[in-house]
């Protein structure tokens, strides 16, 4: 209990020091390009067609183009940059715990952060199309005709939309809740490898980890044939490709699922989570620029 | 000598303590012990190594090699940090947008010993209102420094480690921190400060030690033997 309630004190200063840092109201501008190139497009789009879009489109869009979930993580790891947060202020607060309840606090406190940054960026994109959309389970004529269309994509430009693996697969609902758990998911991913890397080494090196962790998923994509063993084992391993919404496979269960990928990101995110406390017996609870 | 006496002469027993932070030393072989129930006094120059001899009492860093033991358990063998421990390093890393009390009261939530009375008789003693509702960000650094204190010894340790506890304090403030400091070290306490203030030597100290790139030297011991501090 003592354990638990430690945990809670580290993960709430964590908090209460990110939402008052200059560092996330920076990163919450990037919502307003979320706005400006994902919502902003399908509701043109709408008035055009003189269709209401369903409000949780314009979130599962967020989930579909590649370059959007790359950037994502890129957010995700500024976000996470430093953790753990290890400054002299936290000196009075370890003190009175254990080194695994500090370190249990600060995967806490990324846990959280990563579930409550997802879900912001749901409320957002939910909040501002709310007016002229609709909450029936089901797809509407606009991303229907984007989905399959795709003459019509190239024709206007539109880079954020939902594609026919998903519209024809699962209904908007079901999209909206694995876009959620798997970009969250994905943001634990992040901050534990960037956590792992900053317990013994500096901040830089967590940066280029992160990047290449990133750039791996990204890169298998661009320049390795579909359907190559590479290929699909470089898909395997990266959690960018979990994170992807549009990649996986929603009629073979045993196929790239979203279970495939909720099983991934739990047994890493686990491991990442094990390994950090196995090692934060043995590292100098000191500010990263004193190590 | 008996077991609870051997503790009380050796109540922190520092023994060959060495730590490199890559090729650079900041502690030398540091061997010394610190009695219960005495103000202990380590000055020396910024960077000699002062802080760094204290975190690693706290148990905050981890030894190259050596060993630090406090009231008879090893530090990181035995447990993470010492038990019954308040400490003021640096900055006590106050929450700017919580008044004094609500921050002692979320530190002391953590190990759930000290009362909402004791929390604010611990600001009372440091001359502070503890009903004010000013929020720390607010606050002076000398009242920063105050609630520091308070923060340290509000749940009532046994050991009190310091690191320049005068520091934004007026002369009159000063002379209220040495005067409490003094009436804790009454009541048994072990205080160890970090200080480069010439008059908390002279005037609370019952050991002083000084700290000279990363080595230790005893200059005032507290018995004839020169080695027992």
């Amino acid at each position: 209990m003592r354990s638990l309630r430690s945990a809670w004190q580290v993960c709430l200063h964590n908090l209460i020091r990110l939402l008052t840092s200059s560092r996330f109201f920076v990163l919450l501008l990037s919502s307003f390009a979320v706005y400006a190139y994902v919502i902003l497009p399908l509701v043109d789009l709408g008035k055009e067609m003189n269709e209401p879009i369903n409000a949780l489109e314009p979130f599962i869009a967020l989930g579909n183009p590649r370059l959007l979930v790359f950037l994502y993580g890129a957010v995700i790891m500024l976000l996470f940059c430093d953790v753990p947060i290890m400054e002299d202020s936290h000196n009075s607060l370890i003190i009175r715990m254990s080194r695994r309840s500090w370190l249990g606090g600060q995967i806490f406190y990324i846990v959280l952060t990563s579930f409550l940054w997802v879900g912001m960026i749901f409320l957002f994109t939910v909040l501002v199309v709310a007016p002229r959309s609709f909450w029936a389970n089901e797809w509407s004529y606009v991303i229907n005709t984007l989905a399959y269309n795709r003459g019509l994509k190239i024709q206007i430009h539109i880079w954020a939309y939902v594609n026919a693996n998903i519209v024809s697969n699962i209904t908007p609902w079901a999209a909206a809740l694995h876009n959620y758990l798997l970009l969250s998911l994905y943001a634990v991913c992040i901050g534990l490898l960037v956590l792992l890397v900053n317990l013994r080494h500096t901040r830089a090196l967590s940066v280029i980890v992160v990047l290449a962790v990133n750039i791996e998923g990204y890169m298998a994509m661009a320049f390795v044939d579909e359907n190559h063993p590479l290929r699909i084992f470089l898909t395997w391993i990266a959690p960018f490709h979990h994170a992807w919404l549009d990649q996986h496979n929603f009629t073979n269960r045993w196929g790239f699922s979203p279970a495939a990928s909720y099983a991934f990101f739990l047994l890493l995110n686990t491991v990442l989570a094990l390994i950090a406390l196995a090692r934060v017996k043995r590292i100098d609870l000191l500010p990263d620029t004193r190590r | 000598m008996n077991g609870k006496e051997y503790i009380k002469k050796e109540y922190i027993k520092i023994e060959n303590l060495s730590k490199k932070f890559g090729e650079e030393q900041v502690l030398k072989n540091v061997n010394i012990s610190f009695e219960q129930g005495k103000i202990h006094g380590i000055i020396g120059r910024n960077g000699s190594g002062k802080t760094m001899l204290l975190k690693a009492i706290c148990g905050f860093i981890v030894p190259t090699s050596g060993s630090v033991t406090v009231a008879g358990r090893q530090i990181g063998r035995d447990l993470d940090f010492p038990d019954h421990t308040g400490i003021m390093l640096d900055n006590s890393g106050f929450l700017p947008y919580y008044s004094g009390f609500r921050n002692l009261s979320t530190l002391a939530s953590i190990r759930g010993t000290a009362t909402k009375k004791k929390i604010r008789d611990a600001i009372r003693k440091v001359g502070l209102d503890p009903s004010m509702k000013k929020h720390v960000g607010k606050y002076s650094l000398g009242m920063r420094q105050r609630l520091a204190l308070a923060q340290a010894f509000m749940e009532d340790p046994d050991l009190l480690l310091l690191d320049e506890p005068m520091n934004g304090l007026d002369r009159h403030g000063m002379e209220e921190v040495r005067g409490m400091l003094m009436g804790l070290r009454d009541t048994g306490k072990t205080l160890l400060i970090a200080t480069h203030i010439a008059d908390d030597i002279k005037l609370m100290c019952d050991t002083v030690c000084e700290m000279e790139a990363g080595e230790l030297r005893i200059l005032r011991p507290a018995d004839s033997s020169g080695q027992q501090l």
